[in-house]
Parts: structure tokens; C-alpha cells; sequence
């Protein structure tokens, strides 16, 4: 009587209880947060020039208007600045106004589609301990009124734009702890401020992933040593401010296309609803977006760009984390 | 050179000590296994992730069949936690290479003529590990603890099938909680014994 008690509570535990678990953690019955975003697009830096001549974009307000759009039928408040209203000034002023009525477990958004860069950091020691030897550049992204003619050249007002640091101190007044950014600008693989994870995919990519040799393994453990240091002042945006998709590695440029409409990311960002649920649980996460558009970009424009500078991958900032960004279609 | 000959004739007597004594020698062992994750990041709620587990062990006993040191290198994927309220930790996938010192009792069992044996063991791991949809790669060490049942089947003593509960603690920095327990059948082979019934 005892041995079959035994069998059958052994029986209970493996054909009952671990179904029962996977099962539980699969529920799709969800309590969604609410969600708010600010989506921002600049085509017209100069005011004077049309759309498409340099250093104007032509797409990237055409862009914001379409993931605001997107984004308000999936249940977000949404607050969009294209062109002018796209200012620095008008973003810190709509953190406020989001500050003003989010909570804590809410999602928040931040889109933006313009022009960005990449710069040496003259500096490296002016940001505490940021490791000058992993994150050595500054990237930028391009708010209204930061580009300016002067002559036959252009001029460039610091102060009106956001370098990665600067834009990770902004998302951190936020008042939730749910933040997502989504860049699609050059360059903008800099705003990933991962201080645990190495991505093996190359800042400029040509179309190959790094092996996982040695090297990357000293590169992990050594991470894991320094990790406390690193994350006492992280550089860039660190996965427990925002989870930031890119466009582009930290080293690259990405492209509007006028066959598409829209910038790259942006383009296949916008079919995410009905295509990236990857696991089919009747939601899209912030991962599944980044995955589906990665493929998407390899294999509609990196099939023919292989091993030029015209490849370019999206990236994604580690974490253990991630959030739904909405229900698929 | 001279110090790796040294290395190698110790290994050789380590394992061929068996052979001419009467415990069992050295195992190999394939393992399988299903269980959960528990995972926690300090701004939200602990979940659970379910996953498998597969590896490869060896052990070798050392003075008596009681007590054994080992090594593993194996295999796990961690699914999605749950999405509920709009949060949930990522899948990802772990290659692992750990070593172990185990304790075991031989216990009568009228099932089985050769008994059971049950035990502990010790076990320190380090992994390699990459989230899934990408080639983020991270490191973590973990250390844990396993209760096994050995049983010795009487028409094939040179084998053993095991059951194991473990409980393994992940050293991570960016979760304020993190564990594991694969439970896992696992078959071990005896090479030792094998050769003694030929």
C-alpha cells in the first residue's frame, strides 16, 4: 500500500502538477496597464528648404503620424509633435504633462524619427564612472531647432539636442517603471546602455553575427565582475530605465526609403500588430517587435546589401525584462 | 610536458582503481529534465518560467562508493514567464559547465534487491546564457543543492536510473531573485561494471 501511495504522489507531481504550472504561466487572461506615448518625427529641420533636401528628411513626420495612429488603436494616449512642435523644449514639457497622469505600473513610450549621430566623447571622465573604453561615443538624436543654416554650411545647437546620456537622465523622471523607446535615427544603437549583456550582433553590421568564442565568454565574465561598478552610473539608457529598440547599430546609418514611406524600422514597426506575435499568445511584446522587425529588415533589404555599409541591424537592450506593448490584430 | 604525464597517470589510476577494488568507478550520466524558474526583478512581482534541462555528467568515486566528485556540462531553455499585467522575464537559453561532490547511503528496498541508494549533492555551475530572439549573451555562476534516489536494476547492475529534485541559486546581478529546479531523470552508466560482467 505504501509503494503504490509512493507511485501514484510521483505519478501526481509529474503528469499533473507540471502541467498544471506550465499551464498557469502560459494564462492569457491579462491585465493590461494603461498606455501612454509620446511620438515625435522631424523631416523639416530648415523651414526654408522643402521635404528631402538635405538636411531635411522626407518621411520621419509621415512616420510619427503613422505609430501615432497605430498606437491610438491599440488604446495608447498618445501626444505627437512632427517638425516644429518636435523641440526639445516641447519634449520635456510633455514628459511633464505625461508626469501629471501616469502611474507607476502604466507603460510609457517614446518614439522619435530624424536625424541622429555619433560623436567622440571628449569627456569620458565628466560622466563618473562610464567606461570610456566600452561606450567612448556619443550618440545624438536631432530635436527641432538644433540644426541650423549659417552660410553655406550647417550648424549644430548642442544644448537643443539629446546625447544618450542626456535623453536616459530625461526617461528617468519619468514616474513608471515601464518604459519603452523606439529610435529610428542613425546611430542609435548608442542609446543601449547594456551593462551585463554583450550583443553579438556587430555595431556595423555587414551581415555577420560574432561566433561565441573565448573572447566573448572573458567579455561576459568580465562584465558580470564590473557589473556593480557599471551600474552604479550606467551609461546610455540601462535596461532598468528604458528596453530601447534601435534601427541602426551604434555605427551605422539607416534609411527612409520613398518606396516604402517611412524610415526602415518604422515601416515593418507598423506591421507589428498583425505579424509579430511570434508565439501566437495573442500579444505583442517589446522583444517580439524588435525580433520581427530584425528579420523583417534582414530579409527584405539586407539580401541585397550583404557586406556593404548599406546592411544595417536593429538592436535591443538586454534585461531579463520585457513588456506588452499591445494585443496583436 | 612532465607535469601534464604526471596529471595523466593520476587520472588513469583515479579511474582503473576501481577495477581491481570493490566499488563501482567512475559514471557517465545523461539527464533530462523539466521543472521552473523563478524569477524576480527588484520593480516587479516574482514569476515562474518553465524550461528544460539536459546534460552530461561523469563521476568518480573517491575511497568509497559513498562519496563521489563530478562534472556536468549541459543544456537549458527557460520559456516566457506568464504576461500578466503587461510584464514578463524572457525565455532564454543556458549552456553550463559545473563540477559536484555528492554523498550517498545505500538503503534496502524489498522492490529491489540491490536497494536504493539516496543522497546529496553539491554542485557549483557557470553559465553562458542568451535571451531568446537575440545574441545577447550573459553570464551568471550558480551554486545548488540536489537530492537524488539511485535505483540499480538487478538484470543490468551496470546501469542506474536516478531521480533528482535539485534547487540551484543563479548569482544574478540583475534580478533581486533567481533560481531553478530541473527535475530530471537521469541514467548513469558504470563502465567499471560493464567490464567486470564481460
Amino acid at each position: 500500500m505504501k509503494k503504490k501511495t509512493v507511485f501514484r504522489t510521483i505519478a501526481v507531481v509529474f503528469s499533473v502538477l507540471l502541467p498544471l504550472i506550465l499551464t498557469v504561466s502560459c494564462t492569457l487572461n491579462i491585465n493590461l496597464p494603461k498606455s501612454y506615448a509620446m511620438v515625435y518625427g522631424i523631416s523639416k529641420y530648415i523651414d526654408s528648404y522643402n521635404e528631402g533636401v538635405y538636411p531635411n528628411l522626407t518621411y520621419s513626420d509621415d512616420d510619427a503620424v503613422s505609430v501615432s495612429s497605430m498606437l491610438e488603436a491599440k488604446g495608447y494616449t498618445v501626444i505627437t509633435r512632427t517638425d516644429s512642435a518636435a523641440s526639445k523644449e516641447q519634449f520635456l514639457a510633455d514628459v511633464d504633462t505625461i508626469n501629471s497622469e501616469i502611474r507607476p505600473g502604466d507603460l510609457f513610450l517614446f518614439y522619435y524619427s530624424g536625424h541622429g549621430a555619433q560623436s567622440r566623447d571628449l569627456e569620458p571622465s565628466s560622466k563618473g564612472v562610464e567606461p570610456p573604453d566600452r561606450d567612448s561615443d556619443d550618440e545624438w538624436i536631432f530635436l527641432y531647432g538644433s540644426i541650423a543654416v549659417s552660410g553655406s554650411g550647417l550648424t549644430i545647437d548642442e544644448s537643443r539636442t539629446f546625447d544618450d546620456d542626456e535623453l536616459g537622465k530625461a526617461l528617468k523622471t519619468i514616474k513608471t517603471s515601464r518604459k519603452v523607446v523606439i529610435i529610428d535615427s542613425c546611430n542609435s544603437g548608442g542609446f543601449i546602455g547594456n551593462t551585463l549583456e554583450i550583443d553579438r550582433v556587430p555595431q556595423n553590421f555587414t551581415g555577420k553575427i560574432n561566433i561565441l568564442n573565448a573572447g566573448v565568454l572573458k567579455e561576459a565574465v568580465t562584465l558580470y565582475a564590473d557589473y556593480s561598478k557599471n551600474n552604479s552610473a550606467p551609461p546610455d539608457i540601462s535596461p532598468s530605465n528604458a528596453l530601447v529598440i534601435s534601427a541602426s547599430g551604434e555605427s551605422e546609418v539607416t534609411y527612409e526609403s520613398s518606396s516604402l514611406g517611412h524610415g526602415l524600422l518604422t515601416y515593418f514597426f507598423l506591421d507589428t500588430p498583425k505579424d509579430a506575435d511570434l508565439n501566437k499568445d495573442g500579444y505583442v511584446t517589446v522583444l517580439e517587435s524588435f525580433a520581427y522587425v530584425q528579420a523583417a529588415i534582414n530579409v527584405n533589404w539586407n539580401t541585397y546589401y550583404l557586406n556593404t555599409d548599406y546592411a544595417l541591424s536593429p538592436h535591443i537592450s538586454g534585461g531579463a525584462v520585457d513588456f506588452v506593448l499591445f494585443p496583436a490584430n | 610536458m612532465h607535469k601534464k604525464n604526471i596529471y595523466l597517470f593520476s587520472i588513469f589510476v583515479i579511474l582503473s582503481a576501481p577495477v581491481f577494488s570493490e566499488n563501482r568507478g567512475f559514471s557517465l550520466g545523461l539527464s533530462g529534465g523539466a521543472g521552473i524558474s523563478l524569477t524576480k526583478d527588484s520593480r516587479f512581482a516574482v514569476k515562474l518560467q518553465p524550461g528544460i534541462d539536459y546534460h552530461f555528467s561523469t563521476e568518480i568515486p573517491l575511497f568509497s562508493d559513498d562519496f563521489h566528485i563530478g562534472s556536468r556540462i549541459g543544456y537549458m531553455h527557460w520559456l516566457n514567464s506568464s504576461l500578466s499585467k503587461g510584464i514578463l522575464y524572457r525565455g532564454y537559453s543556458s549552456v553550463y559547465f559545473g563540477l559536484s561532490v555528492s554523498f550517498r547511503r545505500r538503503i534496502p528496498f524489498k522492490l529491489f534487491r540491490t536497494g536504493i541508494s539516496i543522497g546529496g549533492r553539491l554542485i557549483g555551475e557557470a553559465s553562458i546564457n542568451e535571451y531568446d530572439y537575440t545574441y545577447l549573451d550573459y553570464f551568471y555562476p550558480s551554486a545548488g543543492i540536489e537530492a537524488f534516489a539511485e535505483f540499480i536494476p538487478e538484470f543490468a547492475p551496470f546501469i542506474s536510473f536516478i531521480a533528482v529534485i535539485p534547487f540551484i541559486y543563479n548569482f544574478r546581478p540583475d534580478l533581486q531573485y533567481s533560481s531553478s529546479s530541473p527535475f530530471s531523470i537521469r541514467l548513469k552508466l558504470y563502465p567499471v561494471v560493464l567490464w567486470r560482467k564481460l
